[in-house]
């Protein structure tokens, strides 16, 4: 019975070790001794069957997590569970599997000693290192191809069973790449300083308090005067599209419009009058038109609206009877079409690529060093911490890890917060290395990934973040004796 | 944390002396300490020795005695705690340098997904070989460890002699000038360790060094041309075999069954010089391994089919090189030796009492071997000119190369 899918195993295993040409290739850029441990590293995952299963699991999730979760018919409701949905399950499972493997690979080899074979030939153990992430990265490269294809097929299959509304939707909302054009980032230095001094001139007890302190609390109420809408009021957000002027020349563009009202609508509903286009124009004028509370809504513009100098210009009125809140960062942009899917689906789907090489380079740095259970076990505790991004930011925003007071606002000092703060410090700028991307979101907006957002994420994480585990753990396996273990 | 440095002279050069040398080790030290960095056990203490090139060194001693130990140090994969090791007076680690070693660990620690051809396939890449000379070699290889007829089972799917034979296949797929042998015989039936055997003095032949470390004496006794005994991590003894083994005070006599009356005379004659209890007059048993040797002859003469190892080919083209031709000689001759010997004890055991006066003592012989007492020579077989003699070395000569595939020399 189970001579079948072993011999299914063996046959897909020859087929990967008979690609003459890509073997040629490999071993052109990157040598005969690094080629033969990274075919080595993936024959491994096919023999242990570890390959066919993430890639049946990967076929299931993309195949049946879309019959599972029922569409409503929408474009949106489409796009939340093909992108949001099961582009996540992807990139979840192959990041469980990517860190399973790459913690075994070097580790599983010390301890069952499969590698006082190999040291013992000429190879660096730089080269046995880098040969185990190269052969890891090839797998995932595979997997993610096949789930990616998968995933393109099961959109186009279910986009047919769209509305002709909808599928125009998608076609111009969500499988494209969108551009982001926002509000230019207000400085509120020289505001608060002159405030400042207004307040030390004006108010007697203003000196006993710290400078920073003041000094933050008139930042906070420069940029909520900024942000609120008051009921009844209109204000003007004008957003240059200069630079991209000749190729949205035609095309219909997006505002991207989210507010949090001050008294909550029992149906969340509220009204706005939006006037797009130059000062004076009527082109694109929408009255009391009804929009969700709380919630990114995006309304479509007609093309050219653009002034002589590039500048889109918006004024919305605050129809409700309640005052809203524009966030200044997200509240208010334009989106625009910049590239098609296909590309931008490549780059997303080559960041989260990058996102599993920095897993397989924790897990083999780990693997260096530790047995195969404490490395799986250490690499998921740095997962975790790297998840915690939030509370680490949160704990340096106010100044420590006690708890807060809630009448004065101040912070109590934990024991280990002079060693804990900079270590946060450092972690976070690590963190931020690697979550500066959102590929999955942006895919699912239908915003842009650019080809510069790429560079960075190959530069940041690919480069900085990889080569600082790659370090860590070639540094870690050329001092190890190697022969400490012993089978049997 | 190693602390390997490469002798130099007083000019900075390697010194050329060392290089006479393929492994120098002095004052060798290694203690395995625990988590805490406390010493837990003094594997190897204080060793110095050096390998010759072209040489056949044993490394003998009980388990745990250091071997091992030392063998790792020898490749890189332990670090002394004290003292230093070189190989062609370079540090153990110095990557190059092992391309022109190869080496079989105590067990098989293949991967076992792969197959024999992908396995020595794998090996033969990290030496940069050229795909088609890799593949003639595995082939070869594959021939001369008798995995013909396995070459597409998994390792994993190997019982424990075949996956020696493997693992000797990767160890030899460089060519090696310095080939080390951790228990190579472990887990091999008597064939196997037979073959194993030959392709050492094979290997010699041609010049390589080979280390044997073993614990099973006579695997060393047959193959070595020197040995370091180590126990509790000293080494205890050290030398040439035929140095350390000789009895300078006693000799053997071999001769076929005497008749009773001739046997008397010896005895009386000898006794007349040598107190009682200190001679010792027996049969010589036959030597298994030979015996056991006929056994399979027999049976593959009767093509029992295996779907295991077979009896492995002649030693791999690549590695017998130029130097064969030359060197065959000396290899048979010391495997004839062997069988002669048995042979005779099997002509010994199974002839009738042989006819009397058919075979007269050789008194002036025994009168120069009494005489010249201290000179420790090996016990000499009969001589080839006795026709007797010379019918059962060419039938012990059959034997072997009908065993080993191999043409009559």
């Amino acid at each position: 019975m189970d001579a079948e899918p072993s011999r299914l195993i063996r046959m897909l295993a020859r087929i990967l070790a008979r690609l003459g040409f890509l073997g040629a290739v490999s071993r052109l850029l990157i040598g005969p001794k690094l080629t033969a441990v990274a075919w080595l590293t993936m024959k491994a995952a096919v023999r242990h069957r570890l390959f066919l299963a993430v890639a049946f699991a990967l076929a299931v999730v993309v195949t049946g997590l879309p019959m599972a979760l029922k569409g409503d018919g929408t474009a949106q409701g489409l796009t939340r569970i093909l992108l949001t949905y099961t582009l996540g399950s992807i990139t979840v499972l192959m990041a469980v599997s990517t860190m399973w493997l790459s913690c075994g690979a070097l580790a599983k080899d010390i301890d069952e000693c499969q590698i006082q074979t190999i040291a013992v030939k000429p190879i660096a153990r730089w080269q046995i290192w880098l040969g185990k992430f190269l052969g890891i990265l090839m797998m995932n490269a595979i997997l993610l191809v096949f789930a990616g294809g998968m995933l393109v097929t099961m959109i186009e299959k279910r986009a047919a069973e769209l509305s002709p509304e909808q599928q125009e939707m998608l076609r111009n909302e969500v499988l494209v790449g969108r551009g982001v054009a926002a509000m230019p980032k207000v400085d509120y230095g020289p505001d608060i300083e002159l405030t400042y001094q207004r307040i030390l001139e004006t108010e007697e007890g203003a000196k006993d308090v710290p400078e920073e302190d003041v000094k933050k609390m008139i930042a906070e109420q420069l940029r909520a005067d900024d942000e609120l809408l008051p009921s009844g009021h209109s204000r003007v957000f004008n957003v240059n599209l200069a630079g991209v002027r000749d190729s949205i020349e035609g095309l219909p563009v997006f505002l991207k419009f989210q507010f949090f009202a001050a008294k909550k609508d029992k149906n969340n509903v509220y009204y706005f009058d939006i006037i797009a286009g130059p000062a004076g124009s009527t082109k694109a004028r929408a009255r009391d038109m009804e929009l969700p509370g709380n919630n990114v809504n995006t309304i479509p513009l007609p093309p050219d609206l653009l002034d002589e100098e590039g500048v889109l210009r918006i004024e919305i009125a605050n129809h409700n009877e309640t005052d809203v809140l524009v966030p200044l960062e997200g509240g208010m942009e334009i989106l625009y079409r910049e590239y098609g899917f296909a590309g931008n689906f490549f780059r997303g789907m080559a960041i989260i690529f990058l996102w599993l090489t920095l897993l397989a380079a924790i897990g083999l740095a780990a693997s260096s060093l530790l047995s195969f259970p404490v490395a799986s076990f250490f690499s998921m505790g740095v997962l975790i911490v790297g998840l915690s991004g939030g509370t680490m930011s949160s704990a340096l925003e106010y100044g420590g890890t006690g708890e807060a007071d809630h009448e004065s606002g101040a912070v109590q000092q934990g024991k280990l917060d002079p060693v804990l703060m900079p270590l946060f410090k450092v972690l976070l700028k690590a963190i931020n290395l690697v979550e500066d991307f959102s590929p999955i979101e942006n895919l699912s907006e239908g915003r842009s990934i650019t080809w510069g957002e790429l560079g960075k994420a190959v530069f940041q994480i690919g480069i900085l973040m990889n080569g600082f585990f790659g370090v860590i753990g070639v540094a870690i396996l050329s001092r190890r004796e190697l022969a400490t273990a012993q089978r049997g | 944390m190693i602390s390997v440095e490469e002798p130099r002279t007083e000019a900075g050069e390697p010194s050329s002396e060392k290089h006479e040398h393929v492994v120098v080790a002095r004052g060798l030290t290694k203690v395995f300490k625990d988590f805490w960095g406390r010493p837990k056990a003094k594997a190897v203490n204080d060793v110095d020795f050096e390998v010759r090139k072209g040489e056949v060194l044993g490394l003998l001693g009980p388990n745990g005695s250091g071997k091992t130990t030392t063998v790792k140090m020898m490749l890189g994969l332990l670090y002394p705690t004290k003292g230093h090791i070189e190989v062609f007076g370079q540090s153990p680690r110095h990557v190059a340098t092992k391309a022109r070693i190869g080496y079989l660990p105590e067990e098989s620690y293949l991967y076992r997904y792969l197959d024999s051809d992908e396995t020595l396939g794998f090996f033969g890449s990290l030496f940069k070989l050229e795909s088609k000379e890799r593949q003639q070699r595995a082939e070869q290889l594959i021939e001369m460890v008798g995995l013909k007829n396995a070459r597409n089972r998994l390792v994993g799917e190997f019982s424990k002699g075949m996956q020696r034979r493997i693992g000797l296949a990767q160890a030899l797929i460089n060519d090696p000038d310095l080939v080390i042998l951790d228990e190579p015989t472990s887990g091999l039936d008597p064939i196997g360790c037979r073959e194993i055997k030959d392709l050492i003095l094979a290997l010699a032949d041609r010049g390589k060094t080979v280390i044997l470390s073993s614990h099973l004496l006579s695997d060393v006794e047959d193959v070595c041309d020197r040995v370091v005994i180590y126990y509790g991590g000293r080494v205890q003894a050290a030398g040439g075999l035929k140095d350390l083994l000789k009895e300078p005070d006693t000799i053997q006599i071999s001769s076929p069954v005497l008749p009773k009356d001739t046997l008397k005379r010896v005895l009386d004659t000898i006794r007349a010089d040598v107190e009682e209890g200190a001679v010792r007059v027996d049969n010589p048993t036959q030597n298994l391994e030979s015996y056991f040797l006929g056994v399979v002859k027999r049976a593959k003469e009767a093509e029992t089919h295996t779907s295991g190892a077979t009896s492995g080919s002649s030693v791999a083209p690549y590695l017998r090189g130029d130097a064969e031709k030359t060197t065959a000689a000396p290899r048979a001759d010391k495997v004839l030796e062997r069988l002669t010997r048995s042979g005779e004890a099997e002509a010994t055991a199974t002839a009738a009492p042989a006819e009397e006066g058919s075979e007269k003592v050789d008194h002036g012989k025994l009168d120069q071997l009494t005489q010249v007492a201290p000179e420790p020579e090996p016990a000499k077989a009969p001589t080839p000119e006795s026709g007797v003699v010379k019918a059962k070395l060419d039938e012990a000569d059959d034997k072997l190369s009908s065993l080993l595939d191999k043409p009559k020399h």
